[in-house]
């Protein structure tokens, strides 16, 4: 059911974006890998949706919106600074990195890395319990200009720093890095209607589920597939 | 171009419908038997009390690579069980003896993951094969030495161990969760069966939780979910609440995962009197009307125990305050024996014999201690990673872990010092 209202809303939008996609040629981007006005600042507003695996959630809830808000600044010879803001309360995640591109005619090339910081508390009936990690996730980008569209694939390696849980008066703790998991974004940015850009994106991850599911579930040491789904609006 | 990207882009919907049915499925671990049943067909059986005097934990002398430097040797049942701390590993073996030398075969798995292979072990007579024959424990001379495979193949990778010391006495109730396990960890019977419930003591419990629903004609069975539904059922009439079928219904239009029957609790409750050394069953009761027909239940099969000069404890779970109060109002107060998940006031006022604190509370060792000056237990749930559980092992005051890997806290208890 879940999946089926998701792909109704995502049909809706893909269809309005063709509809009115070419009514201003502005460019507006920000994932996509291509340097643009040195000294610009960009950022973006969205959704995600993280649709855990029922290895894990089994017969709970198994969706998990956040609310992301991401940045990007453009840095002279084609380096820009990205940070990234993710939260769904109990849990959030924030991010800051560099970012490298090159680009040749309508395709583009982005080597990047990026430091994220996750942290969550849980003070409620049968639970006091906090968290925290680092990942750092060094990626590569590819994009092309096609029209309008902007189409980038980024992939990405998940690599776990450091992590600490504390559960009432213990703590374990993580401190040797470790390979968490491999994830590829598609996304389409575009000009959804009259200088309204709009980013669609969709994340595979092959993964360790980690600041997702730290909470509410018994940990799995396990390589999982969870998909994400992100809708930004780009200012 | 245009044309062709808005169709890509158009089938991303489909592409995340498909892979959403995909990430739902678990793909099993085949568990890899010997062509022909191996060497055991050439033994003669050995008493299952005579096996339980290799119980101890042994040092790894060759293979330390894939077992560690220590192992815990297990015996239960029929089966001896190797416990290993690297990598969560799991032997269970099956045996039997030719002339004064023991045989072991089976398999091994490692419980989070999906390697698996074949296992075969032999204890010589020079070994302490004589002396365990006769019954006696001769420590210092019980070698087991054999050779573990990948997958099917045959096995060459030797290992050694030597007992060390044998396991500690100490009650500690090591409980398998839905019967031995979840679906989740795709082991060969599905969670809440009755073949699940003969394997958790090769899995190391010696306690077991199962999830109690009723029928929509009141028929206690083992079920975790509210709903039927592909991740726990197969039949393609059998979906939708549990509460909405009867017995009958769910008996002709459901089997488990595995293909088994949905048991009843009776069934269940007769496996574990009649073919488990099993010491305690936690039920976890799904709703408050499941206590009206799980406490008949509990009382005969705790008579039952008795008669058979067993030692098992059935407890009701109490994990909301409707079954609390439910609990209260049906007088069960000193009667049955309880198991309460709530505040430390709920154990006292339902006379619950064991408080059940989620592991995200932390070690509380103030309030276990307390438990325990008032003659109650405390049993931790749910643990199954050896960073969480040895904060908890390390306080000293908990009775018990409730665990998805019975075999890893299994490790930790016994070789924790």
């Amino acid at each position: 059911m879940t999946a089926r209202v998701l792909s109704i809303v995502l049909s809706c939008i893909v269809f309005v974006s063709h509809s009115y996609g070419m009514e201003n040629g502005t460019d507006k981007y920000i994932q996509f890998p291509r340097s643009f006005e040195q000294g610009t600042l960009r950022y973006s507003l969205g959704i995600s949706w993280t649709l855990l695996p029922r290895a894990i959630v089994e017969e709970e809830i198994r969706q998990i919106p956040m609310v992301n808000a991401a940045l990007r600044y453009e840095l002279p010879s084609h380096f820009s600074v990205t940070g990234q803001f993710s939260t769904v309360y109990i849990t959030n995640v924030l991010s800051a990195g560099v970012f490298w591109s090159y680009s040749l005619d309508n395709v583009s090339l982005a080597v990047s890395d990026e430091f994220s910081y996750w942290f969550g508390v849980a003070n409620m009936s049968g639970f006091d319990t906090k968290a925290m990690g680092l990942l750092n996730r060094p990626a590569f980008t590819i994009g092309m200009d096609i029209d309008s569209y902007k189409i980038t694939a980024k992939t990405e390696m998940l690599t776990v720093l450091t992590q600490h849980t504390y559960f009432g008066s213990a703590s374990v703790a993580r401190i040797i890095p470790e390979i968490a998991g491999i994830a590829t974004t598609l996304t389409l940015e575009e000009d959804l209607w009259k200088s309204t850009f709009v980013s669609f994106a969709f994340r595979a991850n092959y993964a360790r589920p980690n600041y997702q599911v730290w909470l509410a579930f018994s940990v799995q040491d396990r390589w999982l597939f969870f998909p994400e789904l992100q809708v930004s609006y780009i200012f | 171009m245009r044309h062709t990207i808005t169709t890509l882009f158009r089938l991303m919907p489909l592409l995340l419908v498909v892979l959403l049915g995909s990430c739902s499925m678990d793909s099993g671990v085949n568990i890899p038997g010997f062509p022909s049943g191996g060497r055991l067909t050439e033994t003669i059986p050995v008493q299952p009390d005579i096996v339980r005097l290799l119980d101890g934990i042994y040092t790894v002398i060759e293979g330390s690579d894939r077992m560690g430097k220590t192992v815990v040797v297990k015996a239960s049942g029929n089966t001896l069980s190797i416990f290993t701390g690297k990598n969560a590993g799991l032997f269970v073996l099956h045996y039997g003896r030719i002339d004064s030398a023991l045989i072991f075969e089976g398999s091994w798995r490692y419980t989070q993951g999906s390697e698996t292979g074949l296992a075969r072990f032999s204890m010589p007579t020079e070994n302490g094969g004589i002396s365990l024959l006769n019954g006696t424990r001769s420590a210092t001379s019980f070698v087991l030495r054999g050779t573990i495979g990948d997958g099917s193949s045959e096995p060459s990778t030797p290992i050694t161990v030597q007992f060390d010391r044998p396991l500690k006495a100490a009650p500690f109730a090591i409980i398998a969760h839905r019967g031995g396990g979840r679906n989740s960890d795709r082991l060969a019977e599905s969670e809440n069966s009755l073949g699940i419930i003969q394997l958790a003591e090769g899995f190391g419990a010696n306690g077991i939780e199962i999830d109690v629903r009723l029928t929509s004609n009141g028929v206690p069975i083992l079920f975790h979910d509210e709903n039927f539904s592909p991740r726990l059922v197969n039949g393609e009439y059998c979906i939708g609440p549990v509460a909405n079928y009867t017995f009958m219904q769910i008996r002709t239009l459901c089997t488990l995962k595995n293909g088994e029957v949905v048991p009843t609790l009776r069934e269940a409750l007769d496996v574990v009197l009649n073919k488990t050394t099993l010491s305690l069953v936690w039920l976890d009761c799904k709703s408050p009307a499941v206590l009206a027909a799980a406490g008949p239940l509990q009382q005969e099969y705790k008579q039952k125990a008795i008669t058979q000069g067993r030692s098992l404890t059935i407890l009701l779970g109490l994990s909301t305050e409707e079954l609390v109060t439910e609990y209260t109002n049906m007088h069960f107060g000193g009667s049955t024996d309880a198991l309460c998940e709530l505040t430390l006031d709920d154990v006292r006022n339902t006379n619950a014999r064991v408080w059940a604190p989620r592991w995200t509370l932390g070690p509380l060792p103030a309030d276990a201690a307390q438990m325990r000056a008032e003659g109650r237990r405390t049993f931790v749930w749910t643990l199954d990673q050896r960073e969480f559980i040895l904060p908890f092992l390390q306080d000293g005051q908990i009775d018990g872990i409730l665990t998805n890997y019975p075999s890893l806290v299994a490790f930790e208890y016994y070789v924790f010092q």
